[in-house]
């Protein structure tokens, strides 16, 4: 089997070893070279030619934007952005997100254990390698109009959205067209701590609904998004008043995450048998599919995004071949579905 | 580091020699592509990757202040650094070639240690049209 090849980009050398050790036990990846800069950086991918790239964001002399725009015009390729937790780091990520990397990673050190570098390094790696790039959008973020407002329901119904790589832009594509009166949302991304919290704000910031990083115990009502937070399962549970709250808890890894999707379905299909819709969205692995098909046996309405419009199609592919997903459906059809899933469930 | 350069001037000669001064200048010049005007220089520009373009300003088809405006107006070519290397020395020129986006201008004749130097000071100024 080919290796996967991949290039190291940091300034610091510490950061480059921490990385290129991070991966030497894995038979299939390679570290072809690093690079402690943009400069050298564009000449090792002209002659060694990698398969997946590590940017460092935040470098000296050429900034990481700048770069990853250039990169994603002469030589697009996947990338997995390693940043630091700080503000400025994360609204980084976020514009590189968009400019087309598919993957982030929390800067070893700090909070961030080498240890768990090890264990997420690799399988991050790994699903950028199979990403399928976006032609990326280079011009500025442009809101969509605000969507219609959505069917009127008696009682309490849930949405549940889980996405992993290429997650980020297609929570962002389905919330931003979803009206301010949908009924409450909750969402697990396997996404870094820290992250989250920006990733919810930003959201808070474009779209209709409120977005909101789940603290345990916030209760869910119309209007309002969960996250859950990186490094914690998020479930849905019953508050003693009837209304509904989730539970962010710690808790081993499910489909090598957390959060897990399969861990937020599973809890959905529990409490609200078929008051839900279910959507699984882009991602590597198999998270979600169990908890998909649980919420279906429950009653719900489930929704897989399509292969072609996913940037990598595994957890919608896992969904569908279990028979989970009801519904099979391009990104941009994806918030109709759910309204029109939503307004049968109002009949 | 190598670098990777543009030069856009009509004049076989000039290029030719913009050639050799960056060759005997110390720095390390990879890929050193040639453009004969602004439309030449902007189709090189789209498949290849340079870290700088040095241009002349008075050329046939588009000349370097329309290469600079259609540059300034790219997401991805407006944050390549560009140098205009001109016989111009007009305060005028100078100042609307810089307003237009041009990180340093160089005055034709020039000392070869001049273009190097203000080529190395157009590469290092970081990128600030983000």
């Amino acid at each position: 089997m080919r290796k996967t090849r991949v290039l190291i980009v940091d300034d610091s050398a510490i950061v480059r070893k921490l990385l290129a050790d991070a991966l030497s036990g894995e038979d299939d990846l390679e570290v072809v070279g690093t690079a402690p800069d943009p400069f050298v950086a564009r000449d090792k991918i002209l002659t060694l030619k990698p398969d997946v790239l590590t940017l460092d964001i935040e470098m000296p002399r050429m900034d990481g934007l700048t770069f990853l725009k250039k990169l994603m015009h002469y030589q697009p390729m996947p990338v997995v952005v390693i940043s630091s937790l700080g503000q400025a780091g994360c609204q980084t990520t976020f514009e590189a997100m968009r400019l087309g990397a598919v993957e982030v990673l929390a800067k070893p050190g700090g909070p961030y254990s080498v240890g768990e570098l090890r264990m997420d390094l690799a399988a991050k790696i790994r699903a950028a390698a199979a990403a399928r790039l976006r032609k990326a959008p280079i011009e500025p973020l442009v809101k969509p109009d605000p969507p219609p407002p959505a069917p009127i329901l008696g009682g309490s119904t849930v949405i549940a959205i889980g996405a992993s790589t290429g997650g980020t832009e297609a929570i962002q594509e389905v919330l931003m067209r979803l009206p301010a009166n949908c009924p409450g949302i909750v969402v697990t991304q396997h996404i870094p701590a820290v992250f989250s919290l920006h990733f919810a704000n930003r959201l808070n910031e474009i779209c209709p609904m409120e977005v909101k990083e789940a603290r345990n115990g916030d209760t869910l009502a119309t209007g309002r998004v969960l996250i859950a937070p990186g490094n914690f399962h998020m479930l849905l549970r019953k508050s003693a008043s009837g209304g509904l709250h989730v539970s962010v808890q710690d808790g081993p890894r499910v489909c090598y995450q957390r959060p897990s999707v399969d861990v937020m379905f599973s809890s959905v299909a529990e409490l609200m048998g078929p008051r839900a819709v279910g959507v699984i969205l882009t991602g590597m692995g198999a998270d979600g599919a169990r908890g998909l098909l649980k919420m279906k046996e429950a009653g719900a309405r489930t929704i897989a995004q399509d292969e072609a419009s996913c940037v990598v199609f595994g957890m919608p592919k896992e969904a569908i071949r279990m028979g989970a997903a009801d519904q099979v459906t391009p990104l941009t059809r994806v918030p109709a579905a759910i309204l029109s899933q939503l307004a049968r469930i109002a009949r | 580091m190598e670098l990777h350069v543009l030069i856009v001037d009509d004049s076989p000669a000039m290029r030719n020699f913009i050639r050799r001064v960056l060759d005997l200048s110390g720095l390390e010049v990879g890929l050193c592509l040639e453009a004969s005007n602004g439309e030449e220089a902007l189709r090189v520009l789209e498949d290849h990757w340079v870290d700088a373009v040095l241009t002349d300003i008075n050329m046939p088809e588009m000349d370097g202040e329309e290469l600079l405006r259609q540059m300034s107006a790219h997401p991805v070519l407006r944050s390549i650094p560009v140098l205009v290397v001109s016989t111009d020395r007009t305060e005028a020129r100078i100042q609307k070639m810089l307003t237009l986006g041009a990180r340093g201008y160089v005055t034709k004749p020039f000392a070869p240690e001049t273009l190097r130097d203000e080529l190395v000071q157009s590469l290092g100024g970081g990128d600030g049209s983000n």
